[in-house]
């Protein structure tokens, strides 16, 4: 029988191996690494429409990069339907209030479902309590659905217009085939081009009619011409004449008495100039006069009778100070 | 008895008149009533009515051949035009003058110069008022002297002389007298808006702008709210700056100052629209 020998010793080097085998293994998965790494939560709220295929464990993107997983996704009908997040703390500065997760398929209509949270501007966010909205990426077949939508929304109404428009350009060249319509009757109907050669006759009598009138007024100018050089008007004419020489005799009479009149004015005039010359000496005198009158009650402020100290009004200064030349 | 007559004499001796003034020499009264309307007029700021009433009291001295009264009516005369928005008639009566006191071998009279170096300045021939200002500020009367040294900062603040300002404005005591205190004021606010320290220049400015409407001096008024515009607008105040200068400009139009009313009212068309049109109002309405 094949005994061993320090068996103990031997187990207990086994166990020491595979303790370092484990440990080398954890450390090379990187295990270790993930739970030291600092982590900040983040609640995303969802769509009322669903999770858009967002499962525990999705990634959530920010900037495009991996930036953090879905921990968590809380369902409860009493409140909306949202997912707990650990986001990398070096990925916080990015994502502020305004910030809003888009909830994307990996292929864009499948594959799993992660959370594209976009870059905010705002104010910082408060990661004690860190939520965001989510809203679902619109799948493309429901986008191509929607643009046929409004499509035929449009182009229906404008072929049915466009087929009426037709039905009245039908019609209307049916009717002015038939001679029917002012367009109609201008083409088939000559009566319009008879009434257009009646109306150039007519206008030819008026024309006639128009040069019997003139003759007309020629011979009432002759007739004027005459009244005026004899015949049955010429007392009446001449008495006309009579007046307006009259008038213009009593005319020059008043223009002689007013040229009389202006040989006056010069001397009107001289007059006038002689009064007014003195007018600025007599200001000046008046101006004086004030002035000294002035000094006068000055002089009488200051007689102890009147309660004033005796002293001599100050002399008014003849030259003009140097504080008054300014520049 | 006695004591009612000691009484009696010590009131009478109360009633008693001063002695009778010592009898002055006999003058012109024609020009004597002249420089005194001219007086009154100029001192209820009508300036163009003082010319002709200082003009006329020239015309009775030389009439007179009075030497003393030409000097004064003359120095007057030119002073007066000044105030009328007329420099280039002052530069010629105040050279006028002075021609004639060196003729006849008189002292110069430092106001007189001082007349003829502002009438530089104002004229536009900075260097010669600069050389006549220095000329009055070595003449021994200190009044002059400080508007001359007032004169010479305004000149060096306009050839952008900072050396020439700051002594300038050292030469100044703004204890002194109101007219002082403007005129320090006014240079410091130049001083600090050289320095592009433009709300302290705006500051100064706006201080002596008051100090001169209390003296009143309505032309170094508009002068110092001008000022006041263009260190807002250093500021970037541009609504400010446009109301200081339609301000100035608008006291400059009445001064009948029209060369630098117009000059700040086409600054003000660049503010706000109301003032703008305010503004453009005032130019319209004033004289070609």
């Amino acid at each position: 029988m094949i005994r061993l020998r320090n068996t103990d010793e031997w187990v207990g080097v086994l166990v020491l191996l595979a303790i370092a085998a484990f440990v080398g293994g954890v450390l090379q998965a990187g295990l270790l690494r993930d739970w030291f790494r600092p982590v900040s939560t983040l609640r995303i709220l969802l769509p009322e429409a669903g999770t858009g295929g967002l499962a525990v464990g999705a990634g959530v993107e920010v900037l495009g990069t991996h930036a953090g997983v879905i921990k968590r996704i809380v369902i409860d009908p009493r409140q909306r339907m949202y997912a707990e997040a650990e986001i990398d703390d070096q990925a916080r500065a990015f994502i502020r209030r305004d910030s809003t997760a888009v909830i994307r398929r990996e292929f864009g209509v499948a594959g799993a479902g992660y959370i594209d949270v976009l870059r905010g501007h705002g104010a910082d966010m408060d990661w004690k309590y860190a939520v965001i909205e989510a809203n679902t990426e619109r799948a493309p077949g429901d986008t191509v659905s929607s643009l046929i939508d409004d499509v035929r929304q449009k182009i229906f109404p404008i072929l049915d217009d466009a087929g009426r428009a037709m039905h009245a350009l039908a019609d209307t060249a049916e009717t002015i085939n038939r001679g029917e319509g002012n367009v109609g009757k201008l083409l088939h109907d000559d009566t319009l081009e008879k009434q257009a050669e009646a109306t150039v006759a007519q206008l030819q009598q008026l024309l006639a009619g128009v040069a019997g009138i003139i003759t007309q007024a020629n011979a009432t100018v002759t007739d004027v011409h005459g009244l005026i050089r004899g015949g049955d008007g010429k007392d009446s004419v001449q008495a006309l004449l009579r007046r307006t020489d009259e008038t213009l005799a009593s005319l020059q009479t008043a223009s002689r008495s007013l040229a009389q009149a202006a040989q006056h004015a010069p001397a009107i005039a001289g007059n006038v100039e002689g009064s007014t010359a003195n007018l600025p000496a007599l200001l000046t005198q008046a101006q004086v006069s004030a002035q000294e009158l002035e000094m006068l009650l000055t002089q009488l402020r200051g007689l102890w009778l009147l309660g004033g100290n005796g002293a001599a009004p100050p002399v008014p200064q003849q030259r003009l100070p140097a504080s008054q030349v300014r520049p | 008895m006695r004591l009612l007559a000691l009484i009696m004499v010590a009131a009478l001796a109360g009633c008693s008149a001063p002695p009778p003034p010592p009898v002055a020499a006999p003058v012109d009264q024609m020009m004597l009533n002249e420089a005194r309307a001219g007086g009154l007029a100029f001192a209820l700021d009508r300036p163009a009515e003082a010319v002709t009433h200082y003009r006329a009291a020239l015309a009775r001295a030389r009439l007179r051949d009075d030497l003393p009264s030409i000097t004064d009516a003359g120095t007057n005369l030119a002073v007066a035009e000044l105030r009328a928005n007329q420099p280039e008639q002052a530069l010629a009566d105040a050279r006028a003058t002075r021609g004639e006191l060196a003729r006849r071998g008189a002292a110069d009279v430092p106001v007189l110069d001082l007349v003829e170096a502002t009438a530089l300045y104002r004229t536009g021939q900075t260097a010669a008022a600069d050389q006549m200002a220095s000329l009055v500020q070595r003449a021994g009367d200190p009044q002059a002297a400080a508007r001359a040294s007032f004169l010479r900062g305004l000149i060096a603040d306009a050839h952008g002389d900072a050396a020439g300002l700051a002594a300038a404005r050292q030469a100044l005591d703004p204890q002194v007298d109101s007219e002082q205190a403007a005129d320090a004021t006014e240079l410091e606010s130049r001083q600090q808006l050289r320095l592009r320290n433009f709300a302290a220049a705006r500051t100064y400015a706006e201080q002596a702008a008051s100090l001169r409407r209390d003296l009143p001096d309505y032309r170094g008024l508009a002068r110092d709210l001008a000022l006041a515009a263009q260190a807002a607008q250093g500021q970037g105040d541009t609504q400010a700056a446009s109301d200081l200068y339609l301000r100035a400009g608008r006291s400059a139009a009445v001064q009948g100052n029209n060369a630098d009313a117009r000059i700040w009212l086409q600054h003000a068309q660049s503010g706000d629209p109301a003032v703008a049109e305010q503004a453009r109002q005032i130019l319209a309405a004033l004289a070609p």
